[in-house]
């Protein structure tokens, strides 16, 4: 399958090419404190998510629902595919559990007779993708993953199914999560050393042909020019990763832009695709070798690989 | 042609039943099962809830719904025990068990500010498909489903996917779901909640009432079950999905990403909608999902076209419901005969068609069954029954 569109919304801001410049080391991503957990975290700036049009459908919906809706309408400018024919594959690991928390907060606050159908409808982890099919306008499709291991790698490779085998000619898939003060909780109790949690939203345009060439495989190849990898994904388990880097190929991360998160696979595959439409640029500031590039992830027996 | 797809194994288990043979047994007989007190603690307790018999109840009962209908399924497709090698993905579709949203925890974490992590360990030691993928020991992909009402339905599209992909080697595909308060409660503030059984298709329906369970089966290239020495004569013929891209909460009032899934699942299966016998419909007794499912059934198929809900058995099991009216499918085609829609008793003239009052037989080899889902998703899976003249 090829991507011929990306979008990401991310602790720098909004856009791909916010994400260039902080991969150029032009703009560094501030990071903020979230005071109730006393936790260091990489926030989505508010103000990425105010005043776009293109959040103008999704004016009442909450944060995690605006970052998915602006990362993926990135990702289909300049689509000309039949709307029936465009597919959502939406992948995230904790869903919209500030809002599940919302709506919990209103259980306990009034009793489950008097809760908001509003909060809830945005609680239900389809909300985002049936937001994103509702405002661009597609009627493929929609699918929902949420997984711990590698659930944004999984998405990609099925929508490689769905381009194979004639179910659609084009689809978004991405992945986001959100930070909330619970999930800092967990962190600071949990994770030891403590992680610089991230949220954010990533987003890609795949079709048969067009854009860069990527694949998604269960093993890395000793043959890739640089591995990206997310040693400190939220959860993840860096020695299964240790052991299925190929040996000799040299490893970068970037997720200091972005924040740990299961999802960081998506954000790295974003920064390949960068790096790749602009070759020249990124091999001038070391970024970037000859060959292909491979984002490898991780968890216990399962490799993920995603090579552009 | 694509590629066979034979089902060789089922597991169920709801509020009609634990396992097969008691869901025919309750299914044949055509009543619903006994309701008891609604088991959701502050909601009015005349809301009536169909829980699950037969599974313990636990903190993680989502997962035991899973297991209970998982381990039925892999024992009838002769799977207990894996071989060194093969490849058997996990994909099961849920609603409840996909968020950290243990409430007993939320209230500690309000209240003091320290609570116990056993809740937020039980969320992170996988999600469902990937503990259920380690419980039996299961090597190939897994992926967790999150469509909510159409989840089960969807997940058996995409091992159907895997398969023809040759991602794997069989499947273990379908959904599970346990009552829960958050959404007993969300939907009860939708006001699609109904203070009596459930009456699908009904006239003076008055909405759903909420069931929990677990329906599994299991998917393989007809060829990979052949050698190894297991035949089915039920098979998963087609599958489509699609998006109404309309409303959240609102299903398309013209029913057209139901009819896209729909043609499209007939389009795979390379059949015309005159050939399929019955649809188990979503059916859940609301008056905007039955109006516009049944009047987009009859427009593909035909105003006569015999029709069936399952909910008035079960409930509406959220992520498990697809995988539960699959198998309630199969076993109808395997059986021969086609389940009352029991709650129905008058017509609704808004509505263009009114499902079977009585057991029927089945008199072609093919039955769909449908899902409808917030947000807009649709889903249709076509089943067939091959071999011996029906």
């Amino acid at each position: 399958m090829n991507i011929t569109g990306a979008g990401v919304v991310f602790s720098g801001g909004a856009g791909v090419r916010v994400l260039r410049d902080a991969l150029l080391g032009a703009q560094a991503p501030a990071s903020t404190w979230l005071e109730k957990e006393g936790v260091k975290v990489l926030a989505v700036p508010s103000a990425a998510l105010a005043g776009n049009p293109v959040l103008a459908p999704a004016r009442r919906a909450d944060r995690f629902c605006k970052m998915s809706l602006l990362a993926a309408a990135e990702a289909w400018q300049g689509c000309v595919v039949a709307p029936e024919r465009v597919g959502i594959i939406f992948a995230t690991a904790f869903g919209p559990h500030a809002t599940v928390f919302r709506f919990v907060n209103e259980i306990l606050d009034f009793g489950e007779s008097k809760t908001s159908p509003t909060v809830f409808s945005q609680s239900v982890h389809a909300a985002a993708a049936a937001m994103i099919a509702s405002s661009i306008g597609v009627h493929g499709p929609t699918l929902n993953v949420a997984d711990l291991a590698t659930p944004f790698e999984d998405a990609l490779a099925l929508a490689d199914g769905w381009l194979e085998s004639g179910t659609c000619d084009a689809v978004l898939v991405g992945a986001a999560d959100e930070l909330s003060d619970v999930l800092a909780h967990v962190v600071r109790r949990k994770w030891k050393p403590p992680v610089i949690l991230g949220e954010g939203a990533a987003f890609f345009r795949v079709e048969r042909t067009g854009g860069l060439r990527v694949r998604v495989d269960a093993e890395a190849s000793a043959d890739a020019s640089c591995c990206l990898i997310d040693p400190d994904a939220l959860g993840g388990d860096a020695l299964a990763l240790r052991r299925w880097l190929p040996s000799g190929v040299p490893c970068r991360s970037h997720s200091s832009l972005w924040g740990s998160m299961r999802i960081g696979a998506a954000f790295h595959l974003a920064a390949a695709v960068l790096m790749r439409r602009e070759k020249e640029l990124f091999a001038e500031k070391g970024l970037l070798a000859e060959g292909k590039t491979q984002v490898v992830s991780a968890c216990g027996t399962r490799c993920r690989t995603i090579t552009v | 042609m694509r590629e066979a797809i034979t089902i060789t194994g089922l597991g169920v288990v709801s509020a009609a039943g634990c396992g097969v043979a008691a869901s025919l047994g309750t299914l044949r007989a055509g009543f619903r099962p006994e309701l008891g007190p609604c088991p959701v603690a502050g909601l009015p307790s005349a809301t009536p809830m169909f829980a699950a018999a037969g599974v313990e109840a636990a903190a993680d009962r989502t997962f035991r719904l899973a297991m209970a209908a998982v381990r039925e399924a892999l024992d009838d497709a002769g799977l207990s025990s894996l071989r060194s090698g093969f490849r058997l993905g996990v994909c099961l579709g849920t609603t409840v068990a996909c968020q950290l949203n243990d409430i007993a925890f939320y209230a500690e974490y309000r209240a003091t500010g320290n609570p116990s992590l056993d809740a937020v360990a039980r969320f992170a030691s996988g999600s469902l498909s990937e503990r259920v993928a380690r419980d039996v020991g299961a090597v190939g992909p897994t992926m967790t489903v999150v469509n909510a009402c159409s989840s089960g339905t969807d997940a058996m599209g995409v091992a159907m996917t895997w398969l023809r992909a040759g991602a794997c080697d069989a499947v273990i595909a379908g959904g599970a779901d346990e009552l829960s308060a958050i959404p007993a409660s969300g939907f009860f503030a939708l006001g699609v909640t109904s203070p009596e059984p459930c009456r699908p298709f009904d006239r003076n329906r008055q909405g759903l009432n909420l069931g929990e369970g677990a329906g599994v089966v299991i998917l393989e290239r007809r060829a990979d079950a052949g050698r190894r020495g297991r035949s089915s004569c039920l098979v998963a013929a087609g599958f489509g999905a699609a998006s109404d891209g309309y409303h959240l909460t609102a299903p398309h009032p013209e029913g057209l990403g139901l009819e896209q899934a729909v043609r499209a699942a007939l389009r795979e299966a390379a059949i015309p909608p005159q050939e399929v016998d019955f649809v188990n419909a979503h059916g859940t007794a609301t008056k905007e999902n039955d109006r516009i499912e049944g009047n987009t059934l009859a427009r593909v198929f035909g105003p006569g076209v015999r029709a069936v809900s399952t909910k008035g058995y079960t409930g509406h099991t959220l992520g498990a419901a697809g995988g539960i009216e699959a198998v309630f499918t199969a076993l109808a085609l395997r059986e021969g005969w086609i389940p009352r829609s029991v709650g129905f008793a008058e017509r609704d003239e808004a509505i263009a068609i009114a499902p079977l009052t009585v057991v029927t037989p089945v008199s072609r080899r093919y039955a769909l069954s449908t899902s409808l889902a917030f947000g807009g998703n649709n889903a249709a899976i076509l089943l067939a029954r091959e071999g011996n003249a029906l």
